[in-house]
């Protein structure tokens, strides 16, 4: 088909620009040499058109086209979460699997969980965590249920002999055009998953966590301006953008800092499996200033941020990766 | 949605941003000039993105053999316009789209089956009414012969491209 020609005559021609005007760029995103140094974040990743793509929920991103990049080359830690032990829900991809490897970079042990689907996906990680030289707790399961939920927090505990880290990243999104179209059990499996689940995780996990121990909520550009379809989701991500406000607060008190990460339109598994119509995905993250989806590892120094000692009068606060929509 | 008022508070702006302006001083050409190669390839690019999209999504017929269309001739006028800044010695378009087209997008992206037809049919008569009044004035009154010509000529397709996309509109019964 023409259509198809053009993309991909679109994309090498996209590839060769951004080999052309920054090979050092290149290497540091695959090669993980170069650090430092600048480059241009319009040519730095992948831009649209991308390939007609769909997965079964919750998808994997060793099937996504283009690979996302969780900062498996490139992502170089220099002990700042030295012998810190955290939990990381969702960490077998997306943002939770960049926040999962630059942690074990900087030092920090980590446990992750996922769904029995994202085995392969986890296997990676779990590959990773232990290549840069620190323990790997996989802890596969649906977090929708309250036992689990403490189960987890439990064999995070008992796996890494403690826990000052608590990531709730995980998350259900689905894209559906009409309120009419949304059953009970869609509804309430998004909020479950993406509400119920940190309540659940948080309140288990807070009589392990000691002063200096951060809590994260992954929340999105969704909880102030959402998308028509994203009705269910959206309101789940101003719910965690909420909580993360009044934690800060209640536990200030005791030395515990709680805060949001907010992305824009990031590409990851979430996406191509019903998080996104097929319009979003062909053309996903053109609507941001920077006319391109974020990259996982583009949220990664965030999430280190957040969790590390040197933050610590940060709490009750959202930092953003946004690709300049505007927004938190 | 744009509404009406709205529709024509952005034609008065465009009429208003392409009047004669001082140029900075050490760009190429006029402000009018610059700012006319910028909005002519946005355009560009918005047309291009709204077909990505809407060819991923749509089963009608005229929709997608319209959003064909659009790929091949905005495709081919961005080549006819970064041509014409060049001989002009214009500074080449940055890319990207403006604000209100990555709204239009972002409704674009969230809509499915016919209301996505609908959607793109109404912002396709939108868009190129726009992209019209920028034509139109600049091919009235800009400072450049070169680029005036370019403007001159994609008048007519544009005006083509809106009949098309209003008679889609109005199958479709776009809001």
């Amino acid at each position: 088909m023409q259509d198809t020609t053009r993309r991909q005559a679109l994309k090498a021609a996209t590839i060769g620009t951004a080999a052309a005007m920054a090979s050092p760029a290149v290497a540091q995103s695959q090669g993980g040499s170069a650090r430092g140094g600048k480059q241009n974040p319009r040519t730095k990743y992948p831009v649209p058109p991308f390939k007609e793509q769909s997965q079964p929920w919750p998808g994997l991103a060793s099937r996504m086209d283009p690979r996302p990049d969780h900062g498996e080359t490139s992502y170089r830690g220099s002990g700042r979460l030295e012998g810190r032990k955290a939990l990381i829900t969702g960490g077998d991809s997306g943002m939770g699997r960049a926040a999962a490897i630059a942690f074990a970079r900087e030092g920090a042990d980590v446990a992750i969980n996922y769904l029995s689907e994202e085995e392969p996906d986890a296997r990676e990680v779990v590959d990773l965590i232990r290549q840069a030289g620190r323990k790997a707790v996989p802890i596969p399961g649906d977090l929708r249920t309250a036992a689990f939920c403490q189960q987890l927090v439990a064999q995070a505990v008992s796996g890494l002999g403690g826990l000052d880290i608590v990531v709730c990243n995980a998350a259900r999104q689905q894209s559906i055009p009409s309120i009419l179209d949304v059953s009970d059990e869609e509804f309430d499996r998004t909020m479950k998953t993406n509400i119920y689940a940190p309540f659940w995780i948080i309140r288990a996990a807070l009589p392990h966590l000691e002063p200096g121990s951060a809590i994260i909520g992954t929340t999105s550009e969704q909880a102030y301006n959402p998308d028509p379809d994203l009705y269910v989701y959206a309101q789940t991500k101003a719910a965690t953008m909420n909580y993360v406000k009044s934690l800060a607060k209640q536990l200030g008190s005791k030395g515990i800092r709680v805060n949001g990460v907010a992305p824009g339109p990031i590409w990851t598994p979430l996406q191509i499996s019903g998080g996104a119509g097929p319009a979003k995905v062909v053309t996903f993250g053109a609507t941001s200033a920077l006319g391109r989806p974020g990259q996982p590892a583009e949220l990664a120094g965030i999430f280190v941020r957040l969790a590390e000692d040197d933050g610590s009068y940060t709490t009750g606060n959202v930092y953003g990766a946004g690709g300049g929509q505007g927004q938190p | 949605m744009m509404s009406r008022t709205t529709q024509a508070a952005t034609l008065s702006l465009a009429a208003a941003m392409f009047g004669v302006a001082p140029s900075a001083a050490q760009e190429a050409g006029s402000r009018q000039t610059r700012d006319f190669v910028q909005a002519a390839a946005q355009s560009d690019q918005f047309e291009t993105l709204a077909a990505d999209s809407v060819l991923a999504g749509s089963r009608d017929t005229e929709v997608r053999s319209f959003a064909q269309e659009m790929i091949r001739d905005h495709g081919g006028t961005t080549g006819t316009l970064k041509a014409a800044a060049a001989k002009a010695g214009i500074e080449q378009p940055a890319p990207g789209i403006a604000g209100d087209q990555a709204m239009f997008l972002a409704a674009l992206q969230s809509a499915r089956g016919g209301e996505l037809d609908k959607v793109y049919a109404r912002q396709q008569v939108l868009a190129h009414r726009a992209a019209l009044a920028v034509m139109l004035v600049y091919s009235r009154s800009g400072d450049d012969p070169t680029l005036r010509k370019v403007a001159a000529s994609e008048v007519k397709l544009i005006e083509s491209h809106e009949r098309t996309a209003e008679r889609i509109a109005a199958r479709l019964g776009s809001p």
